[in-house]
């Protein structure tokens, strides 16, 4: 998966100085997508989610169960899923 | 892209970004795409600076969080938040006024979101806009069939609620409060008092004993004030030179030393007799003028509201079958025959002595303007079987007993409430304490913020969807307690004479320990 499609946005993280060392922050890119490489039924990106997000991800259809690799949470859309699986 | 990393290698790296969030973002998830591109569209997308990943923080997290690092100071940047946050509701504050104005009236509604169903909230469109084909969609906050029946299980009051607190963390779901991460049912959205009372009871006069404590008082109430010990509400000083057979009184505050007629009426003195409601009243002229020299000396006026009443009086009152409701308690207990023996030990005397202290303490804490105009009893007594029992009332309308728990915080518990009633006295001008009191606290205090248009459109709403229930269904019965709750705010706010009664308190607290027993179970 490239890189721009896995993590949105991931130029503005080399823009103004925040306070977190360039190396890191490369190293944390990097690990971020390693781990939006887990992802599964169609989860290819990783992001940080409030409460609130959440339930507005399973508000929407996401599966909001655990993902068996990394331990989180992942809000694939159980509808298309089901649609893929059972071909309703 | 190759991944050598274990499992639990990248179980640790997710934890470990996981807490490089900001915000209120606790957690690292995994999306699909077009999850992402629906979140950004809500145009709230940001990137965190420390791991390149995508947040989506509302505009009303970043603001509490922004006022929580200014310490509660309406910084610039709290300022711009608060204002980001208004237009993203198509609210617009007038500063003036201090209210704010729609900007989604009059089809110029300039947001993002234009397939917009009237009153939905931003989650109801989204669900529209998500699953257009599923025969379902929300229109002015309802979710409905596509031939226009309901689908939710809520009343339209609480999809209003819904729509109308989008981000408090609690929504209504069939009917229930839940919380919006749990999932758990959670109680009023609104504080509430009273929710710890372990039994409520209304005490009504016994129409015996009630009635012979009343005809005592008026034979030694010579001037009607409605105590035999003061004239014209002011304790009084017996004559010593006068026969005790004879005896009357006088006050000291006498001034007029005149003979004509337009004395004043503390310087008349009269019997009262009362029979079966009549009153007879007989005047007496006494000699006003003896005390005519003494003019200068400041007077007292007793207190009209007390935290000391005399115990035994509650002896008198009968809870089965008295003269009026109610005769039962919430938990079906119709007589807590534990009543008035709080004087019976050291422990008893100890605890009603340290509560009526702390009750004086905060009586004292008022305005004078406010203690001049409190009437009225609240007491705590110890009861036989150890339980803390606080009293409301007074001696017109009757009292109730609301009995707390007998563990280390019952006391500190019933003392809450107290402080909520004198709080709810003061700021609402309601210092008549009666045995409708507890109930108005409760009720106040369930409908904080509701202005009386807002109260009459939602009882109104509230009362149109009746029709949707099947008498006797739980859902009816739900339906008909709110329909009866907001009513009782109503008669509150009317000045209703039933609010003043002892079953407006029972119904009331009835309803908040219920609301607090639906959390206990969830």
């Amino acid at each position: 998966m490239a890189f721009s499609t896995a993590i949105m946005g991931s130029s503005d993280v080399f823009g103004p100085n925040t306070g977190t060392s360039i190396a890191t922050r490369k190293e944390a890119s990097a690990a971020g997508e390693k781990i939006a490489d887990q992802g599964r039924y169609g989860d290819t990106m990783v992001i940080h989610a409030s409460p609130f997000t959440m339930k507005l991800l399973t508000d929407i259809g996401g599966a909001n169960t655990f993902n068996p690799k990394t331990g989180m949470l992942e809000f694939y859309n159980v509808d298309d899923l089901l649609r893929e699986k059972v071909g309703y | 892209m190759s991944n050598n990393l274990t499992h639990d290698q990248m179980k640790r790296i997710a934890e470990s970004m996981a807490n490089m969030g900001r915000n209120g973002d606790s957690e690292l998830v995994h999306v699909m795409p077009e999850e992402v591109a629906l979140l950004e569209k809500i145009g709230a997308g940001t990137t965190n600076p420390r791991t390149g990943l995508r947040e989506f923080n509302t505009t009303q997290e970043k603001l509490n969080a922004a006022l929580k690092e200014s310490g509660g100071s309406w910084t610039k940047e709290v300022n711009d938040l608060a204002k980001q946050r208004d237009a993203e509701k198509g609210q617009v504050y007038d500063t003036k006024t201090n209210t704010y104005t729609s900007t989604n009236s009059g089809g110029n509604n300039n947001s993002s979101s234009t397939n917009s169903q009237g009153d939905n909230s931003i989650r109801q469109d989204l669900a529209n806009w998500l699953t257009p084909n599923d025969g379902m969609s929300y229109e002015n906050g309802v979710l409905v069939n596509a031939d226009g029946s309901r689908v939710n299980q809520n009343t339209s009051y609480q999809d209003a609620a819904n729509a109308s607190t989008p981000f408090d963390g609690k929504s209504y779901v069939n009917g229930q409060l839940v919380n919006d991460e749990t999932g758990n049912s959670v109680t009023s959205g609104h504080d509430s008092v009273f929710k710890t009372v372990a039994n409520i009871v209304g005490l009504v006069a016994n129409p015996v004993a009630f009635v012979a404590g009343k005809a005592i008082n008026n034979a030694f109430d010579k001037d009607g004030d409605g105590n035999m010990f003061t004239t014209g509400g002011e304790f009084t000083f017996f004559d010593n030179n006068k026969d005790s057979s004879t005896k009357s009184s006088t006050t000291r505050t006498i001034v007029n030393n005149n003979d004509d007629n337009d004395r004043p009426a503390t310087t008349t003195a009269s019997t009262q007799s009362t029979t079966g409601g009549d009153t007879d009243t007989t005047g007496a002229s006494n000699e006003a003028g003896t005390y005519s020299e003494i003019s200068d000396v400041p007077t007292y006026r007793a207190p009209e509201f007390t935290s000391r009443p005399e115990r035994r009086k509650f002896i008198n009152y009968d809870y089965t079958d008295g003269t009026g409701k109610p005769v039962g308690t919430y938990n079906g207990n119709a007589k807590p025959f534990h009543v008035a023996t709080s004087a019976e030990s050291m422990e008893s005397f100890v605890v009603a002595e340290t509560a009526s202290n702390a009750i004086d303490t905060m009586v004292s804490n008022m305005s004078p303007e406010i203690q001049d105009k409190l009437k009225g009893e609240i007491s705590v007594q110890l009861t036989a079987d150890n339980q803390i029992a606080l009293y409301v009332g007074n001696d017109e309308t009757g009292y109730v007993e609301a009995v707390y728990a007998a563990d280390d915080t019952g006391l500190n518990t019933a003392m809450t409430d107290v402080a909520n009633m004198l709080a709810y006295g003061e700021s609402s001008g309601d210092l008549n304490i009666d045995a409708g009191y507890s109930g108005r606290v409760r009720s106040a205090a369930r409908f904080t913020g509701y202005d009386d248009n807002t109260l009459n459109q939602q009882y109104a709403m509230l009362k149109s969807e009746g029709s949707n229930y099947e008498q006797g269904s739980p859902l009816y019965l739900l339906w008909l307690e709110r329909v009866q709750e907001f009513e009782d705010e109503i008669k509150r706010r009317d000045g209703d004479p039933a609010a003043s009664s002892a079953d407006y308190s029972v119904a009331g607290v009835t309803r908040s320990v219920a609301e607090s027993a639906a959390g206990f179970f969830a």
